[in-house]
């Protein structure tokens, strides 16, 4: 029997553009500082897909998406600079993700789209 | 349903689409806020202090918000009772690192005392510049991790538009 995992996918902004592919483990670090470290091994966060800029979209174990949320709420700091995260969408596929975020933010997002 | 927030400076309506929202009311444009109750002027009144609150509440203030958000039960059943809101900033929250505990365990504080006598809460950014702004969806969450269910959140989030 193949078990499926189930994903949900969140679509974030951020202020100013940072690269999380690069920087995931730092950001990963300073989200456990607020959620605790066991919130990783629940949820799995990775960052999926980046655009070119500050939008990103992060994958996380269905049922851990909130805490992510609450999470990226809470996080004002990145390696001493000043940021703030916004989550625009949640959602089950990738997919739709990326179709609102080629509307959203234009199609020059799309041609760099690049994979974790 | 629509949601709101309120803002101490200009959100662009393409940001503000983006965050979720329907719009993001501004003070000093949409509303005031002072620390004391003014009735020539659509305000809303943070303070400390109980009687300023419930001068505001029982006069046409459209929200209060308690200051340091500690518990005023007086106040909060006048707002019961007068149907006007208090509200509860996010800015207090998320903003300063060394208080957050505190400031988190009184939000949670207030929000349950109110839900239980019926008093509505409204849960805002306050934001002072773009960092400091969340999306609908971080405003729900944040109101679901003080003790809000998941239709009272909503109602958190979207009743601004009711008064403003």
């Amino acid at each position: 029997m193949i078990l499926k995992r189930k994903s949900r996918y969140v679509l974030i902004e951020s202020s100013r553009s940072i690269d999380v592919i690069s920087k995931h483990r730092q950001m990963l670090g300073i989200l456990s500082t607020f959620l605790g470290e066991s919130y990783l091994y629940e949820s799995n966060p990775r960052v999926t897909k980046q655009y070119d800029g500050n939008v990103f979209i992060m994958r996380v174990n269905r049922g851990t998406e909130d805490k992510l949320i609450l999470g990226l709420s809470f996080l004002k700091e990145f390696e001493g600079e000043s940021v703030g995260f916004y989550t625009i969408k949640v959602s089950g596929t990738i997919q739709s993700l990326l179709d609102y975020a080629d509307e959203a933010y234009g199609a020059k997002h799309k041609i760099n789209t690049k994979k974790a | 349903m629509h949601y709101f927030d309120l803002a101490f400076f200009d959100v662009d309506k393409s940001f503000s689409k983006r965050l979720g929202y329907e719009k993001v009311y501004e003070f000093g444009k949409d509303v005031i806020l002072g620390d004391r109750y003014d009735a020539n002027k659509t305000m809303i009144v943070e303070s400390s202090n109980p009687s300023e609150l419930s001068k505001a509440i029982k006069g046409r203030a459209v929200g209060v918000i308690i200051k340091d958000n500690e518990l005023e039960k007086r106040v909060i059943e006048d707002a019961s009772s007068y149907g006007k809101p208090i509200l509860i900033s996010t800015n207090t929250l998320i903003s300063d690192y060394t208080s957050r505990a505190r400031n988190i365990y009184r939000a949670k504080r207030l929000l349950a005392f109110s839900m239980r006598s019926g008093a509505d809460v409204l849960i805002v950014t306050m934001a002072h510049n773009r960092e400091f702004l969340l999306s609908y969806y971080q405003l729900m969450s944040i109101a679901r991790f003080l003790g809000a269910g998941d239709a009272y959140a909503k109602k958190m989030v979207s009743k601004l538009g009711d008064i403003l």
